[in-house]
């Protein structure tokens, strides 16, 4: 391949690449649900994949009861549960409890994405209610 | 001074105090290192100044084992060996690569980094690598562009390289020897055996054939073996007339531990916001990412490091081991001159650089490919064995088995596992891993693991003949006055590129030859 050409292929292998990113992203703001949707991974994976994800997370952990995850996700360290109507609060909480997890290697692999067992839980419930 | 070993007469004797087998990066730079000395140094090539496919032939051989580079094509067989097609890429080894370490058998080196560290220097002028500053600090206060990812400092470091333009010791170094009085380049020389005196206790002299049908006898007062790994265990083992199993292979160690680097595509870095990641681009220099050795120790790993390509760059570029496949190195030169283009010029390696380093008009990127490379954990199963075919010139070729163990893929998974978990706790972004990676019950690497056409160990150092093949000085255990020059010493790789090193392991063989043994400061 010329050089060109090369630069030409390679430009539209990254617009391919980075559609999903930027479909989450022009529709973060409308409908975004922290709850359902890990904040960074759902900048890379489609809604399939997140789907993929959580399914893959429920078949190996027996998490498959939306009720029970979304208690787990609301529920701080301390016991406190946040309201599930206050999207910056759980949208907080779970970036925190995502930052501890990752700060204590707690991660886990599913379908390739590095992830924390929070955001697994995530696309757990968003592949359970969406 | 060049002397064409087809013109001498049938049954010539060559003689001098220092004979040097091979010009590749170890041979060149040992042979520079004596110019003037006042001593004749001999300095013997297979092959002429240009590829001659006869010659090249007589690497052949079979391969079994883990998929590898045709035996043929693997190195070059002329003035210069592999300096003539190599990428450049240097790198210094760390400490604990010289470590015994628990965890990873057979290691540990009679040496320390500081014995060839004050050698490091000059091998940096004889490879051109520009500025002798190996630390990050030094290029990102160069270049604020420069600047390290957000990483855990406890867990990884950046280590960096530098890229040699790269020098082909075959062009840059020709002239200076042999315009050099006491330097006696042979061409078209193959050291074919190896004739040891009485009670096997020293070498007496080589015997040099080629083509023409000439064979020739060199003696000298050292004899220093600088021909790669595969052929130096090939030609130890097949000088048998004296020593069933070959010379200094009392112990069958000759032709094991065989090292590659190992090196593949291993997964994706997705950032949150594009970044053109330049330290971790292929310029001058570049960095790496390395994990500090109490990660090592604490997770059993071998040494490795991961580079970061962009994904929309590489994405489709199939693995080395994929393309560099031909028999005949020029065939997998055209075939790869075909997909990266046909700039003049431009080798096949500087080809790959173009292709992983940003066009100009494009530098910042989403993501990144994981591109790991690690030491092979030493293996003595990994050996260059001796065929029952022998070649043109009667001497048995050598086949390799390339061979793995479970530490090598763990250590593969878990440095980009680690990666991940880094990448996560700063906020970044994310990782994903390859496919070949999820199952950790799968022990194997797979097929496409490239190596870096790094040929490493089958006659390794160590302090005692029960466990390698040379001492600490590079001499033959048991043998008075045979060296081995080269990665073939090494008796664990690294987790870099070897030519660094070789360059300045063997300036430090050829400072103790000459202050040990011949009295010269």
């Amino acid at each position: 391949m010329k050089r060109r050409t090369f630069i030409i292929a390679a430009a539209a292998t990254a617009v391919a690449i980075t559609v999903p990113a930027v479909y989450y992203s022009r529709n973060h703001k409308k409908s975004y649900n922290p709850l359902v949707m890990p904040e960074i991974l759902g900048q890379f994976c489609d809604e399939s994949l997140i789907r993929a994800i959580g399914e893959q997370y429920a078949a190996k952990t027996g998490e498959n009861q939306a009720d029970k995850i979304k208690a787990l996700l609301l529920q701080e360290d301390n016991g406190t549960v946040v309201a599930e109507k206050d999207r910056d609060a759980v949208a907080a909480l779970l970036k925190k409890k995502t930052e501890a997890e990752f700060s204590a290697r707690k991660t886990l692999v599913l379908n390739g994405w590095i992830i924390t067992q929070t955001e697994a839980r995530q696309c757990a419930l968003f592949s359970l209610t969406a | 001074m060049h002397i064409d070993a087809r013109q001498l007469d049938n049954g010539s004797l060559i003689e001098g105090d220092i004979c040097i087998v091979g010009t590749g990066a170890a041979g060149i730079s040992i042979a520079l290192d004596w110019i003037d000395s006042g001593y004749k140094v001999i300095l013997l090539e297979g092959g002429g100044f240009d590829y001659d496919d006869q010659v090249q032939e007589l690497y052949n051989g079979k391969l079994t084992g883990q998929p590898y580079y045709p035996m043929k094509s693997s190195r070059l067989h002329y003035f210069g060996g592999s300096t003539m097609h190599w990428g450049g890429m240097c790198a210094m080894f760390d400490e604990l690569d010289f470590e015994k370490r628990d965890w990873v058998p057979h290691s540990g080196w009679p040496i320390k980094l500081q014995d060839i560290a004050a050698h490091y220097p000059k091998a940096n002028d004889i490879l051109d690598l520009g500025p002798y500053e190996w630390d990050v600090e030094y290029w990102t206060k160069k270049d604020p562009k420069m600047i390290p990812l957000p990483l855990d400092k406890n867990v990884v470091w950046n280590k960096m390289w530098h890229f040699s333009p790269p020098t082909r010791f075959g062009t840059k170094y020709k002239d200076t020897l042999v315009n050099a009085k006491n330097i006696h380049l042979y061409t078209y020389a193959n050291v074919v055996d190896i004739t040891a005196g009485e009670n096997v206790k020293n070498i007496q002299s080589v015997t040099v054939k080629n083509h023409a049908g000439r064979t020739h006898t060199v003696k000298a007062k050292y004899f220093i073996l600088a021909c790669c790994s595969i052929q130096t265990a090939r030609l130890l083992m097949a000088s048998n007339k004296q020593a069933p199993a070959g010379l200094g292979n009392d112990r069958d160690l000759v032709g094991r531990y065989f090292m590659e680097h190992p090196e593949l595509k291993t997964g994706e870095l997705w950032l949150t916001k594009t970044d053109e990641l330049k330290l971790y681009q292929i310029e001058k220099v570049r960095a790496e990412l390395a994990f500090h050795p109490q990660v090592q120790k604490e997770f059993q790993l071998l040494n490795g490091t991961v580079a970061l390509n962009p994904l929309p760059l590489v994405k489709n570029v199939k693995a080395n081991v994929q393309t560099w496949n031909e028999d005949d190195p020029r065939k997998s030169l055209k075939k790869n001159q075909d997909d990266y283009g046909t700039t003049p010029k431009r080798n096949f390696f500087q080809k790959v650089m173009d292709k992983i380093s940003p066009p100009k008009e494009e530098k910042s990127f989403q993501s990144y490919e994981l591109y790991t490379r690690i030491e092979q954990a030493p293996n003595p199963d990994s050996r260059v064995v001796l065929s029952d075919e022998i070649d043109a010139l009667g001497v048995p070729r050598a086949n390799l088995h390339w061979s793995m163990q479970p530490i090598d893929k763990y250590t593969v998974r878990k440095l980009n596992t680690l990666v991940g978990q880094l990448v996560g706790e700063a906020g970044i972004g994310r990782v994903r891993l390859y496919d070949f990676l999820l199952n950790e019950k799968d022990q194997s690497m797979p097929d496409f693991t490239s190596g870096g056409w790094h040929h490493i160990g089958t006659t390794r150092m160590s302090d005692t003949p029960q466990t390698g093949v040379v001492d600490k000085d590079c001499k033959v255990f048991g043998l008075d006055n045979l060296y081995i020059a080269g990665s073939a010493t090494f008796p664990t790789a690294g987790a870099i590129n070897p030519t660094f090193t070789v360059v300045a392991i063997s300036l430090r063989l050829s400072e103790h030859i000459k202050k040990e043994k011949m009295g010269k400061a």
